[in-house]
């Protein structure tokens, strides 16, 4: 079966990204400041043990600000970009569109046409912490409905984010269950799970049946806060709807660490179902022939 | 290195606080003792836990203190003057954080925040939203957050849950400081950690440069939980930002043995060694439990 992250940044920096903006993302780990292109992401599959990966760039330019770089705030990765690296890929990439909704609604909505019916994305990827807005705000309506037409699925980033200038009140996942009630067609990618508020990321996703639930990044909370998600997502009938994100992080020792901790506590995932979050699942939801 | 404990109460009952708001209190611990928490005490405290310096704050609660049990008694009110006196009867022990009700009245809490500070050598401010009734990010605080930088001192905000039916649950979130440390990146801001927002607290924290870590929520427990709290502190740069606060804590049960609260510190690193996981340095420890809240308050020692 075919092995999916559907969770995979590329951006250039300087050219999409100020280096203090990359830093201050960074700062809690360290890690080191630099490009990341299609390239990067195939050989970060390779190395990881993934078939395909769905990559996206971003707008935040609108919200972007530090008090010590006030000139330095153009923090865009525009889509144009990730359909180049996409086709240069050889088959192992997809695209995902990345808009910022609030400053242009009919820009933003012809933009994801343009992305889906002529650049092939397979999914809308939305960051309200990065942007200031509460995912339940009626002026998305408009990109909902546009991904209900198109039978898109959106991620929809939620939980914590070492950016300064991220609004925290707009993490908890919770707020997603204003758009699940609405738009009860609408697939639902809530992407990092809600990172601190978990409890909250799996009653949304065991709750409205279009919702997956995807663990982006965990690598920093390890496996003990993993394999307790998994652990509830399958008691609440939800583990056919995980699907594998690493945000460019190497996950499989968290993975594997998860579900032996998991099977010591009395739940097993079993193969088939790891298969469906290691793939299976996603390859339905984007599409994708194994 | 100096130890230093950033959060003791004072407080005189029934002439600074009515009996019924303590027992309230201490209602889900099975009451507790009606104590007075004068400056002795508190150095008494300080004795038994092995710590040089403590950081003493009165309240100020009187506008929204009620109980229908209790229509008349509703001055919940330990001044600044009374902490002040405290402190000054043991000046190398005790350091004075300001207490005011920003909402009673900004102009006189901002003159009593510069007197406090100007005047009475105070090296914080404590502020209570949820006992007060406000959010930390409404904007009518925004002239104390400014004073405060003017002046190079903290605001050290409670957060999380109290048994105090008064207070108000939805300003106790401490996702509201995220505004604040957006809008005001040279405050320092401390945060009093309580349930149940413990993991936002710690990266509300490690978002924010400026924001530090009032541990008191760990003096009641063992250490493994204050391992796997300091475990992801360290993991996310931020351990340098970690104060040891007792909240009037003396002694801690661990198993069926009792320790004082620095002692569960110090015995981090067994737990470190029984998970093979990395031990805190020596460095790190005497910073957690005095370093860094000295270079806060500019304490010398």
């Amino acid at each position: 079966m075919v092995t999916i992250d559907c969770h995979l940044h590329v951006t250039e920096v300087p050219e999409h990204a100020p280096e203090w903006w990359v830093r201050e993302m960074y700062a809690p780990w360290g890690w080191e400041v630099g490009s990341v292109d299609g390239s990067a992401i195939v050989e970060h599959l390779d190395a990881t043990g993934f078939d395909i990966g769905m990559i996206q760039g971003g707008d935040i330019r609108r919200t972007t600000h530090h008090p010590d770089h006030p000139h330095d705030r153009r923090v865009l990765v525009p889509n144009d970009y990730v359909a180049h690296q996409v086709a240069l890929s050889g088959g192992r990439l997809y695209g995902v569109a990345a808009m910022d909704p609030l400053r242009d609604i009919p820009a933003a909505v012809l933009e994801l046409e343009r992305c889906v019916k002529e650049l092939d994305f397979r999914l809308l990827k939305l960051v309200p912490t990065y942007h200031h807005y509460n995912p339940k705000d009626r002026r998305l309506d408009p990109l909902y409905e546009k991904c209900v037409e198109l039978d898109l699925p959106v991620m929809i980033h939620t939980g914590w984010t070492a950016t300064i200038n991220s609004a925290m009140e707009f993490q908890d996942p919770i707020q997603l269950d204003d758009i699940g009630r609405r738009y009860r067609d609408l697939k639902v990618i809530v992407a990092h799970l809600g990172y601190p508020w978990v409890d909250e990321g799996v009653a949304v996703v065991a709750k409205h049946p279009n919702f997956y639930a995807e663990m982006a990044g965990w690598t920093a909370w390890g496996p003990e806060v993993l394999a307790g998600a998994l652990s509830k997502l399958k008691e609440l009938g939800a583990i056919n709807r995980v699907v594998f994100g690493s945000d460019n992080t190497d996950a499989r020792d968290l993975y594997r660490d998860a579900r032996r901790i998991a099977r010591s506590r009395g739940t097993a995932i079993t193969d088939e179902e790891m298969a469906g979050i290691m793939g299976g699942t996603a390859a339905e939801l984007f599409r994708i022939k194994g | 290195m100096v130890s230093v404990d950033c959060h003791l109460h004072l407080g005189v009952v029934p002439s600074q606080i009515p009996e019924w708001w303590l027992t309230e209190m201490y209602r889900p611990y099975g009451g507790g003792a009606l104590a007075n928490y004068d400056g002795q005490w508190v150095v008494d405290l300080l004795d038994r836990s092995g710590v040089d310096v403590g950081l003493v704050q009165g309240g100020d609660m009187r506008r929204t203190t009620f109980s229908p049990d209790h229509p008349a008694e509703h001055d919940v009110f330990v001044p600044n003057d009374y902490t002040a006196e405290q402190v000054a009867l043991f000046p190398d022990r005790l350091k004075g954080v300001a207490v005011i009700d920003p909402i009673r009245d900004m102009g006189a809490a901002l003159e009593e925040l510069d007197r406090c500070v100007k005047e009475l050598d105070f090296r914080a401010l404590k502020l209570l939203g949820s006992y007060l009734h406000f959010s930390p990010n409404d904007r009518r605080l925004d002239p104390i957050y400014e004073r405060c930088i003017e002046l190079d001192i903290p605001a050290h905000f409670f957060t999380g849950w109290t048994p105090i039916i008064m207070a108000k649950l939805e300003h106790a979130d401490p996702v509201h400081l995220d505004e604040v440390g957006r809008r005001f990146r040279d405050l320092k801001v401390i945060i009093a950690f309580a349930d149940p927002w413990i993991d936002q607290c710690t990266l509300l924290v490690a978002k924010h440069p400026n924001f530090h870590a009032d541990m008191y929520h760990y003096s009641e427990l063992g250490p493994e939980p204050l391992f796997e709290a300091l475990n992801l502190f360290r993991s996310l740069s931020a351990l340098d930002r970690v104060l040891y606060g007792s909240n009037n804590s003396d002694k801690v049960r661990v198993g069926r043995a009792e320790a004082t609260v620095p002692d569960v510190y110090r015995s981090v690193n067994r737990v470190a060694r029984e998970l093979g996981a990395e031990p805190f340095t020596d460095e790190e420890m005497a910073a957690i439990l005095g370093g860094s809240a000295a270079r806060l308050y500019g304490l010398g020692g």
